[in-house]
């Protein structure tokens, strides 16, 4: 048995890793027309969905999402489904993965070639996404352990600073009264998406418990996360200046200076702290994502099936590496673009992934009558 | 697994030695300075280089200063390297002087580039350099082990608790340069002869150009009304003699509030104090104790009235009372303009309460 | 166990019942023409020898067995009236069981097995016992079965290798131990086919099936109270004959941190000794990785002061950093090697000779910086904080990987060595239990359960 504290880790990862993923710049776009309002809605809807969704694979104890719809729904609809699915994951990996190449080479190594930074992460990456499932909830639990002392580190060094514009902030909640902003609330409903992953790794719990404190849990670190992302940037930035920059948190940590430690500026432990959790939630997405692929291939027969798996897999991987190759040549406006279409794609994927485990269930349920 | 181990491998030494550049075939940037140009629309950029040396233990500064003029500052920085056998490294650039010149026509295109830039860090200091950028730079203080690093102490704060000197990193600077309703302010490095600087004023700039300078005092009431726990020494005046107490605490904040429809400021300001110097040869007493306390409040409310008034009449915002207005008020469209309309109008309050708690170490 | 108390069903079959799955318990009957008596002892705690000379001897010399029986209750160390509990304690410290006509006699002949045991060399601490394994298997059986006097610490022998027939005996605590793990370790072994096994380690290797390991699997220790540490958190235990060390397992990676005097210590004294060696571990990975990251690829994330040390100790340095860092590491290793094989006494002058003078004229010459031997020398000291050999290996070669990582891609390349190895970790199983994850938070709920006096 999975104890339930995986379920939190896998939300709490998405959660924060929506720094990476354009968030931010998205609620930032908006900060005028609508964003304070659409954050406590993304926060009742993402937790709304994140139970519903929970509650319905918890009648499949032990299934993945491939099991399920090959159970319940028509043969047909079966392959096209877990290919969109299975791509939708894929873009996942592959947005974190490419805005984390542009962020280390604007921030960190600006010397360094564009491939070989790609290429170390990917070697990282495809090795792990190959792990057994278990090992990566164990790995995740690890990242999460190193970096998120260091992050509760630099926001709160953040937050204590004395350039810190407690004025702009509140100029930003006077613009409260307007009405929801559409692409900030599908932007913010990321923060909630970690319990998507369960798609594959339902097959990990089979006593999945969700007590109220756990919604709770998905709920309050949701809400402080999007409001600490979208109001930090905006007290060192100024309500004005927090629009010219591309990735604000990165920025943000830019301007945290450390006085007493070998290291003066916290942009490194911050890049340091995140760098680890992005790409594991590479890993995490990309294996949901070849899981759900490989479910199209054909079950290999007991003879050489390791190797014919293999082959399966690395097939997978390679067209995930192929697509992150030929996207590098995105320039930054496209690839922001390429992610906010995503942002806004997902959260429609996500809709039907959990109205087609309701059918599903539904049907469970008249077979059973 | 193992295949995938030794596959990295491999990668790895097949890209070993791409874009190696040891730390010995780079020069740092310490200190940039930028100036106008002799022509016009040109830029003189002058640049701090830090030179390491073999032998630590000598105390033996090396610093070079490179200057060139161009029409851009990127073309500049580019000539330069032609002028030095290293590689120009930017990454650990502390510091940015402006010259006086350039600071009173624009400095938002250097600005610009030095955030648009991504090895220059946003922790910057920013100071405008009087008379020039290239005289600040070139300063050498006897007591400097470390190129520039007097001048890097100096304006973050590090070393010095100097109450005339304001640090002003880039972000802040971007900051109050594009938000509405605050100024921006700089501090003002100015050169006195080869081996001293003084930083005791203030600059603020009407969004794009120096349009204020404070004086020294003013500087320090500046630093007062925007700092917590400022170390500074303000004077009282008791029986005829003058004493001068030092604040070990301070604190300032204040509130707009409307006056049967008028605007009025007012500034809380608390200092808890220790006196330093007794020009009245008298004993000090519990009673000479609550003396100062209200003879150096007195003092101080007309001191910074005075300073307000005169922030308020040249039209600027340097304590960012426009966004503090802004930001209590909820009709987003209009609020700025209501603001600006009253500012003229604006009558301030200064409620200091000081409290001169010791004598110091003798009575 | 139940049954205290009533002396009257105590037998030495009950006992014999009770031990069942010693292979170090014997078994005798004593035979005369006209009655026996039964003898039954635990062979790796009793003196043989004694047995023989105090118990077998006269046995024969008296014909009388009531006289027999009334010497032995006489004899010194000799117990009649025990319950059931008392009569294994008994037998388990040493005692030998006689019974003749239904009665019971538990007469004490402990063995103490002091001459033949060395002290520890590879695995010291400060204070607590300093008894080692030695290569004899049933000293061993002694020195452990006389710090866990319990009937549940089984032992099954078994016979490895064609040629060498190398004796080997699996402990285990029954009433502890995971059976999963039992059953695999015996699929394992029965599935060995080799000719010599000499060492220890040696069955390590034969054991995790993975060609590629960076990290042991299980431990190989010296220390008898180390073994019996673990055989109450119940782990399995293979001792082998001719080899003076034994094979733990499975294993956790936190394991191969804790050090015997961890649990002599203060609570707070031990905490921070194993936080130490974590900061150990930590700084011989990254410090030589960092070096070549800070030196070559970011020099902007150190302070701008540190920036200009590292450059002005590197200014006559003729030859990129990360073959600098190489020249003194390998020069380090050089040294510990040596010094290992070099007899004691000279050991220390050849590392002082070695490591003093080297720095000192490597930096004079120009040919490394000064930070540079400050660096080496820091890795070399926190390498030897890991508590157990195997580890301390691992370590030291799991660096380079570090500084082929940081010479391809800076600090870059340091962190995504450091995320790959830890993923690889966490996909490491030791006899199918996790071997790498967050232990902490597993115990974080349930409170400590009968583990063996561990924080």
């Amino acid at each position: 048995m999975t104890q339930n504290r995986y379920y939190i880790w896998l939300i709490l990862m998405n959660s924060l890793i929506n720094i990476i993923i354009f968030v931010p710049r998205e609620l930032i776009d908006g900060r005028f027309t609508g964003t304070q309002a659409a954050i406590p809605l993304a926060v009742l809807s993402g937790t709304l969905i994140t139970f519903m969704f929970t509650a319905v694979i918890r009648k499949f104890p032990g299934k993945g999402v491939p099991e399920i719809f090959a159970a319940s729904l028509p043969k047909f609809t079966v392959p096209p489904l877990l290919v969109i699915f299975g791509l939708l994951w894929c873009t996942a990996g592959l947005i974190t993965l490419l805005s984390f190449v542009d962020i280390t080479l604007r921030f960190i190594s600006p010397d360094t070639r564009p491939l070989i930074v790609l290429l170390s992460f990917l070697v990282v990456v495809c090795f792990s996404v190959r792990m057994e499932p278990l090992s990566l909830l164990y790995g995740l639990e690890m990242m999460l352990a190193i970096s998120l002392p260091l992050i509760v580190y630099a926001t709160f060094k953040a937050v204590v600073n004395p350039a810190f514009s407690w004025d702009a902030v509140l100029q930003t909640f006077t613009y409260s009264l307007h009405t929801p902003n559409w692409n900030s609330f599908l932007a913010a409903t990321f923060s909630f998406s970690g319990y998507i992953n369960m798609a594959i790794f339902n097959r990990l719990f089979h006593q999945l418990k969700l007590k109220p404190l756990h919604i709770v849990i998905v709920a309050v670190q949701g809400f402080i996360i999007l409001l600490l992302s979208f109001l930090v940037p905006i007290g060192y930035f100024g309500t004005i200046g927090v629009g010219k920059h591309i990735y604000t948190w990165f920025s943000t940590a830019d301007s945290i200076r450390i006085e007493t430690f070998l290291i003066e500026r916290m942009l490194f432990i911050f890049y340091m702290a995140y760098l680890p959790l992005s790409l594991v939630s590479v890993v995490i997405h990309w294996h949901v994502g070849k899981e759900l692929l490989l479910a199209l291939f054909p079950v290999p027969k007991k003879r050489k099936s390791s190797s014919v798996r293999l082959w399966q897999e690395g097939f997978i991987l390679a067209a995930f590496c192929a697509a992150a190759f030929s996207l590098m040549h995105l320039d930054q406006y496209e690839l922001n673009q390429f992610g906010v279409i995503f942002l806004d794609v997902r959260w429609y994927g996500e809709v039907a992934l959990l109205l087609l485990l309701l059918y599903c269930y539904a049907v469970k349920r008249r077979r059973a009558l | 697994m193992k295949k995938l181990l030794c596959a990295m491998i491999a990668l790895l030494l097949l890209c070993t030695g791409c874009e190696y550049k040891d730390i010995d075939r780079r020069i740092f940037v310490v200190a940039i300075g930028i100036d106008q140009g002799e022509r016009e629309g040109n830029f003189k950029v002058s640049l701090k280089l830090a030179l390491p040396q073999g032998d630590v233990s000598k105390i033996d500064e090396k610093m070079q200063i490179l200057t060139e003029e161009s029409t851009s500052i990127s073309e500049a920085l580019r000539r330069m390297k032609s002028r030095v056998e290293k590689e120009l490294d930017y990454v650990h650039c502390k510091s940015l002087v402006l010259g006086e010149g350039l600071a009173a026509k624009d400095i938002r295109h250097v600005l610009d580039w030095a955030i648009r830039r991504r090895d220059i860090q946003l922790i910057l200091n920013f100071a405008i350099g009087r008379p020039g950028a290239l005289e600040v730079l070139e300063i050498k203080p006897p007591s400097e082990r470390i190129p520039s690093n007097s001048l890097i102490v100096a304006m973050s704060g590090q070393g010095t608790e100097s109450p005339f000197i304001t640090s002003v990193y880039a972000f802040e600077l971007v900051n109050r340069v594009y938000e509405q309703g605050v100024d921006p302010v700089l501090p003002v490095i100015e050169a006195k002869g080869k081996d001293q600087f003084l930083i005791d004023k203030v600059a603020v700039l009407d969004k794009s150009k120096v349009s204020l300078v404070l004086t020294a005092d003013e500087t320090r009431l500046f630093n007062l009304l925007t700092r917590q726990d400022l170390r500074t020494n303000l004077p009282a005046r008791v029986q005829e003699g003058k004493v001068q107490y030092y604040t070990e605490t301070s604190s300032s904040s204040y509130q707009i509030i409307m006056r049967q429809g008028e605007p009025v400021i007012r500034y809380n300001i608390k200092i808890k104090g220790i006196i330093e110097e007794n020009s009245t040869l008298t004993e000090v007493n519990h009673r000479m104790l609550k003396e100062v306390s209200s003879s150096g409040g007195e003092e101080l409310r007309a001191s910074v009235e005075a300073l307000l008034i005169k922030v308020q009449q040249s039209g600027l915002d340097p304590f960012g009372w426009g966004l503090h207005y802004c930001a209590r008020h909820w009709n987003n469209e209009s609020e700025l303009e209501e603001w600006e309309r009253m500012v003229p109008r604006i009558r301030f309050e200064v409620m200091p309460k000081v409290e001169v708690k010791y004598s110091g170490m003798i009575e | 166990m139940g049954g205290q108390g009533d002396r009257s069903d105590i037998s030495l079959e009950w006992i014999k019942g009770q031990l069942s799955g010693f292979a170090d318990l014997e078994y005798r009957t004593l035979q005369t023409s006209d009655d026996e008596t039964e003898l039954l002892y635990v062979k790796s705690v009793t003196d043989g020898q004694a047995i023989g000379r105090a118990i077998i001897a006269p046995y024969y010399e008296m014909d009388n067995s009531e006289a027999y029986y009334r010497y032995l209750a006489c004899s010194p160390g000799s117990h009649t009236e025990v319950d059931r509990k008392q009569a294994l304690e008994l037998v388990l410290a040493g005692g030998v069981c006689v019974q003749k006509d239904g009665r019971l006699i538990i007469c004490e002949v402990p063995k103490a097995q002091s001459a033949g045991v060395r002290e520890t060399i590879t695995e010291s601490v400060s204070q607590g016992p300093s008894d080692a394994l030695s290569e004899d298997l049933e000293v061993n059986m002694n020195l452990i079965r006389r710090r866990y006097q319990s009937a549940q610490l089984k032992m099954e022998t078994a016979v490895i290798g064609n040629v060498s027939r190398t004796k080997t005996a699996i402990l285990y605590d029954e009433s502890r131990v995971d059976h999963k793990v039992l059953a695999e370790l015996k699929d394992r072994l029965d599935a060995l086919q080799l000719d010599i096994l000499q060492a220890a380690g040696e069955l390590e290797k034969y054991l995790c099936g993975d060609k590629i390991r960076i990290f042991p699997k299980t431990i190989v220790t010296e220390r008898p109270d180390r073994v019996v540490f673990n055989l109450a958190e119940g782990k399995v235990v293979i001792m082998l004959d001719t080899t003076g060390y034994a094979v733990i397992l499975p294993v956790i990676f936190n394991d191969f941190f804790t050090a015997m005097d961890d649990k002599i210590h203060l609570p707070i004294a031990g905490r921070f000794l194993k936080l130490l060696r974590i900061i150990g571990v930590i700084m011989t990975l990254w410090l030589p990785a960092l070096y070549v990251a800070f030196t070559s690829y970011n020099p902007e994330i150190v302070r701008v002061q540190i920036a200009l040390l590292i450059a002005g100790s590197r200014a006559t340095v003729p030859y990129p950093s990360f073959v600098e860092v190489l020249i003194m590491l390998l020069m380090m290793e050089f040294l510990t090697e040596a010094s290992l094989r070099l007899p004691k006494a000279i050991g220390p002058t050849a590392t002082t000779v070695g490591g003093l003078i080297l720095g000192q004229a490597a930096t004079e010459a120009g040919l490394v910086g000064n930070i540079m031997i400050i660096l080496v020398s820091a890795v070399a000291i926190s390498n030897f904080m890991i508590p157990l050999n195997m580890m301390s290996f691992s370590i030291r070669v799991l660096k380079y990987f570090f500084i082929l990582a940081s010479a391809t891609a800076g600090l870059v390349g340091v962190v995504c060595c450091l995320v790959g190895f830890t993923m690889y970790l966490c996909s490491q199983r030791s006899f199918g239990q996790p071997y790498f994850k967050l232990f902490v938070l597993d115990s974080l709920g349930t409170d400590n359960r009968k583990r063996g006096g561990s924080k």
